[in-house]
């Protein structure tokens, strides 16, 4: 971060950081009455501050509630900024949109709502369908927002060979090319999700959003 | 294709074996008769079952299996057994203790005499009646029946098939028989003359990891002989979703699951017979507490309905089943009674426990919690009773961490903070190896108390992991998986005092069983933030009480009884579902005490 960059940039950057959920809002909002145009408030202070969330857990200083409550702040401070934004007749270049959800027969979604909060705060547009969704689901749903990603989330060994059917209807239906299909959740391996013909896999919440980066670039590549 | 020449070498002897090229090292010490613990079923994913290879040439490392013995620093040259494919001869040294040729543990403790003096039920599940016919009698076999009956003041006495075909062949025609009923409704059998009079009771806590076992007298009610050994089904995976994975839609892996438990059983069984000099053949009676999962494999019933949402085990009460149709090898007519399940993964071994506390007529509230792989909790309200259960993993069993051991000898079972060191007290009193769960619970107490440990769970004072002994430190990672255990146990408590509109101040007591030991500090739970910070008084260590409560109900009848109400009058929680779980849970991750205050009462 630049040492000159302007106080209230620097007060709502270390409010994403340090999780500060209610304060992230108002700050964005002095930020705009001072004049700054909302998309460097953006570039400037959000965007760094949530990647310095990123780089302290992946660094073992954040844990899960640290990790969330910076990804909270950040939706507080965008949905301030966005709205300016919009009134202003901009907007923001989504990063890409993702169909989330816990497969069938699985109803742990901590995991999968740390996610979401991380891809949200990345600049994605999620659509989370919740816990237990039936494969049909996911495909369904992808085809009708023309999403970009299906994220899939299990956690148990029993309910992760569901991951799988979600790979196999896609290919039934000749839409596997359409969809990139990312998976994650504590059973789940790398060596896993390439087995069943996944196209990503994050360990952590942090990395689900860089692979979900790369995956989208390489999207973009394909249609080119 | 020729077979290659393997040598493995373990503390005790050394075993050469053959195998085929491509082989996983493994499979050929399972060949060879040395299984060993696959804890991720031989995904090379946990890096728990590294061996050591003597040979000159080491195999190829791939960068995963690097990582991971970098991880736990291990010199080149360790490999992971499952990952290990035989291209050459070699020879291999395999740590003890991932071998899973289980030790047998001696237990300490019975049922106290005043727990059941408390219930004045003296009333076991199978007994012993010598009955004399007067001169009179006709010796048919019908009248000889209704004379039992009426003998015994047992009027709805049902007839096994064995006793019956006794009665029609006359076999038993002198004046003086022996009949053996199973609780007071099931005539087992006749003896001619004073049946061999002793008569024994075996009690089984069968958990995912620990099998534990009791060997009582029926006739006096007096424990002979309890101990513990691993539960050989570990070889099939080491928690319970990956074992109800492995028989899922497999007949064949689910009786390979059932035969495995029972090899446990019969090992424990001969074991405790021996040390009680006495025969299996005088045992008569089981009574069966296991998890939902456990006691379904025991019975070699299907499990599939609870691997996936809503997990509902296949029977909550089942009839008590024939022990030579099960395949354990006792007294041929030996009858096994179930601890009935209470719902989800809330099983037998919880309603044992309840008996064994007495939980469900206590006047006042009081919480049962009973730590392992899964975690269960009941809450006890007025005449309410909730009970759930809660994924918390295996790290207070050592697993996953990377100084973590089971309690097993040489494993720091109890450390305190004194004059700028750790002080510590092993297993055995031995060298310390690791440290198991007691164990790891005090170093977060006492480091928490000292402050180099954050309540967020960070490590500070400039310390990059707490050194509690010689090369024994926990490192971040460890901290966060005991974090991540803690909070499933503590967030799953807290929903359940929610759900009754109860706050944690209004208990009257906490009972404590599971997997730590005697050597638990309760104070240090209370640091910790594992219990709330109740007066220490109100904080009861219940042990195995699993094994205490299978125990009681092979002695009184109105034990059994009470198990059998349990299931109608529990009402099951399933924690994930319940509005609210994720903040819970995240507030929960928070160490120290702070977490019980701030959050209410």
């Amino acid at each position: 971060m630049k040492p000159e960059l302007n106080k209230h940039l620097q007060d709502l950057s270390q409010a994403i950081i340090q999780g500060l959920v209610d304060e992230a809002g108002p700050l964005a909002e002095k930020a705009l009455t001072e004049e700054l145009p909302p998309l460097q408030v953006i570039e400037q202070a959000c965007v760094p501050a949530i990647e310095e969330v990123g780089r302290l857990w992946e660094a073992g200083d954040y844990f899960l509630p640290e990790l969330i409550a910076g990804a909270e702040a950040m939706k507080a401070a965008m949905a301030v900024l966005q709205e300016a934004l919009k009134s202003s007749g901009q907007s923001l270049k989504s990063a890409g949109r993702v169909v989330i959800g816990t497969v069938e027969g699985d109803i742990h979604d901590i995991g999968k709502n740390l996610v979401a909060s991380m891809l949200r705060a990345s600049g994605f547009e999620v659509i989370d369908l919740g816990a237990d969704v039936k494969v049909e689901k996911f495909v369904e749903v992808a085809a009708s927002e023309e999403a970009d990603i299906i994220a899939l989330s299990a956690l148990l060994t029993t309910t992760m060979l569901n991951q799988k059917k979600v790979v196999e209807l896609l290919v039934s239906r000749g839409l596997k090319d359409k969809f990139t299909v990312m998976v994650g959740g504590a059973p789940v391996t790398e060596k896993f999700a390439r087995e069943i013909g996944a196209d990503g896999y994050g360990e952590s919440a942090v990395q689900a959003v860089s692979v979900a980066r790369k995956l989208m670039a390489r999207r973009g590549g394909n249609h080119d | 294709m020729g077979r290659i020449k393997v040598r493995l070498i373990t503390g005790k002897r050394i075993v050469v074996s053959e195998a085929s090229r491509g082989q996983r090292l493994s499979r050929v010490l399972s060949e060879a008769g040395l299984p060993i613990k696959l804890y991720c079923q031989g995904r090379g994913i946990c890096g728990r079952c590294f061996v050591e290879v003597k040979s000159e040439c080491w195999p190829e490392e791939s960068e995963a299996e690097k990582g991971l013995r970098l991880e736990r620093r291990l010199r080149p040259g360790f490999r992971l057994a499952c990952q290990l494919r035989l291209r050459q001869p070699l020879t291999v040294r395999i740590p003890d203790d991932l071998l899973l040729l289980p030790e047998i543990k001696k237990l300490p403790g019975g049922i106290s005499p005043k727990r059941l003096y408390a219930l004045r039920d003296f009333n076991p599940l199978v007994k012993k009646y010598v009955l004399q016919l007067s001169v009179k009698s006709q010796p048919g076999a019908e009248s000889l029946l209704r004379t039992i009956k009426s003998g015994l003041g047992l009027k709805e006495l049902a007839i096994s098939p064995a006793a019956s075909r006794k009665l029609k062949t006359r076999t038993v025609f002198s004046r003086e028989f022996t009949a053996v009923i199973y609780d007071d409704r099931l005539l087992l059998d006749l003896e001619p003359g004073r049946g061999d009079d002793r008569i024994l009771g075996l009690a089984l806590d069968l958990g995912t990891t620990t099998v534990s076992a009791r060997l009582l007298d029926l006739v006096e009610g007096k424990t002979l002989a309890s101990a513990s050994s691993a539960n050989l089904q570990a070889a099939f995976g080491a928690d319970l979703i990956s074992r109800v994975g492995f028989a899922a839609g497999k007949p064949v892996h689910l009786q390979k699951l059932q035969r495995a438990a029972l090899n446990s059983i019969a090992r424990l069984t001969e074991a405790l017979s021996f040390e009680a000099r006495a025969r299996t053949k005088m045992i008569y009676a089981v009574c069966l507490a296991g998890n939902a999962v456990m006691n379904h494999l025991f019975l070699k019933v299907p499990v599939d309905s609870l691997g996936s949402a809503p997990f509902k085990p296949a029977f909550l009460l089942h009839d008590p089943v024939p022990a030579s149709e099960i395949g354990l090898r006792l007294n041929p007519l030996a009858m096994v009674f179930i601890s009935p399940n209470l719902g989800g993964f809330v099983g037998g071994d919880i309603t044992a426990g309840l008996i064994y506390t007495a939980l469900a007529d206590k006047p006042g509230n009081y919480l049962y919690v009973d730590l392992g792989t899964n975690g269960e909790i009941a809450l006890k309200k007025g005449r309410t009773i909730l009970v759930a259960s809660t994924a918390a993993g295996p790290a207070f069993e050592g697993s996953g961490i990377s100084c973590g051991l089971p309690a097993v000898p040489g494993a720091i079972e109890y450390v305190s903070w004194s004059e700028s060191k750790f002080v510590y007290r092993t297993t055995g009193r031995q060298k310390p190896t690791g440290l198991c769960g007691s164990g790891l619970l005090g170093v977060l107490a006492e480091s928490l108390k000292a402050g180099w440990l954050l309540p967020s769970g960070r490590i500070t004072a400039g310390r990059p992991e707490i050194q509690v002994a010689p090369r024994l430190a926990l490192t971040q990672p460890d901290i966060r998986k005991l974090q991540l255990a803690l909070a499933a146990i503590k967030s799953g408590m807290r929903l359940l005092l929610r759900s009754s509109g109860l706050k944690w101040t209004e208990l009257d007591g906490i009972y404590l069983a599971g997997v730590f030991g005697n050597s638990v500090d309760l104070a240090q739970c209370i640091t910790a933030g594992l219990l709330p910070p109740l007066p220490l008084r109100k904080i009861i260590f219940a042990g195995n009480a699993s094994l205490a409560g299978a125990g009681l109900m092979l002695l009184s009848q109105k034990a059994r009884r009470e198990a059998l109400k349990l299931p109608a009058r529990v009402q099951h929680i399933s924690l994930a579902e319940v509005d609210g779980f994720q903040a819970e849970f995240l507030k929960a991750l928070h160490l120290g005490r702070h977490y019980w205050r701030k959050n209410d009462a």
